[in-house]
């Protein structure tokens, strides 16, 4: 195990940008993942950083579980829902958001967030469903 | 003061080779989490926010503590009623709306209102909201303000 401390990075081409340890850590994302919906009431993952599961809770209702917890959960969590390849409801608004979890405890944790899939229609209203792109990342958290 | 000048980082396993420029370009550079619930912005925790003024419902324009080299940078939020202890009903987002230069962006947390025939977003005051902000900063050192 070798251990570089310095207080800035610098390109040697003496031209870009420079960055210290701090700027590095605070810019990174402390956890993503990009997960599908292969089979009903199953949300797999695709890939991820630091998101060791991720569960289907209920219709639209998804929760995923850190790997290596977070120091707070003052957090933010951003992320996008779609039809994927296998999904032709395409004529829809499709958004996710941080929702409390189905069973009434938190959805916002130091091991874990949980989402909701929605589908905003002309016609249908809101509706929580299970999509086959859904895709988060977690800034904060340290 | 301590400066590291290369061209390359590599571990020392040989793997997740990549340049200064890489990390530099590659990070998040600002991100901000907050609760309008009041009615007025309350910065949770942040990186590289210096304030959020409230300039109508669910409207915030946020000013970045070290600002982008230029306008042309990406934003992504999410919104939502409280995840930790609210009720759960409607859909909420997050969009730009008004100011966005290389100091300033403008956010607007809206939420469908609409019955089941129609759709209908307005904008709200949220308890959880959080951005993020990719592009090309300037270079001065910032610290980390930790709450």
């Amino acid at each position: 195990m070798s251990k570089l401390q310095v207080d800035i990075l610098e390109s040697k081409s003496g031209i870009g940008l420079t960055c210290t340890p701090a700027e590095l850590f605070y810019q990174r994302a402390f956890a993503w993942a990009a997960v599908d919906y292969p089979v009903a009431d199953t949300y797999s993952i695709d890939q991820s950083f630091n998101i060791i599961a991720v569960t289907f809770e209920q219709s639209g209702r998804v929760l995923f579980t850190f790997e290596n917890a977070a120091a707070n959960d003052k957090y933010i969590v951003l992320g996008m829902t779609g039809p994927g390849n296998n999904d032709a409801n395409t004529n829809l608004v499709l958004q996710i958001q941080p929702e409390l979890r189905p069973n009434g405890s938190s959805g916002l944790t130091t091991t874990h967030f949980a989402i909701r899939n929605n589908s905003v229609s002309t016609t249908s209203g809101q509706t929580p469903q299970d999509r086959d792109y859904t895709a988060v990342a977690v800034f904060g958290g340290f | 003061m301590s400066t590291l000048i290369v061209n390359t980082l590599k571990s020392s396993t040989g793997i997740n080779t990549m340049t200064v420029n890489d990390l530099n370009l590659g990070g998040v550079k600002a991100w901000v989490r907050w609760n309008s619930s009041s009615g007025s912005p309350v910065i949770i925790d942040d990186y590289n926010i210096i304030s959020g003024s409230d300039d109508a419902v669910g409207h915030v324009t946020w000013t970045f503590e070290k600002p982008f080299r230029n306008a042309y940078y990406t934003f992504s939020g999410m919104t939502g009623n409280d995840p930790q202890t609210g009720t759960t009903a409607g859909a909420h987002g997050m969009i730009h709306n008004g100011v966005q230069t290389a100091s300033q962006f403008g956010t607007r947390a809206v939420q469908d209102s609409s019955d089941s025939s129609s759709v209908n977003f307005i904008a709200e005051d949220n308890s959880y909201n959080g951005c993020a902000w990719v592009g090309i900063s300037t270079g001065s050192y910032i610290m980390y303000k930790s709450t």
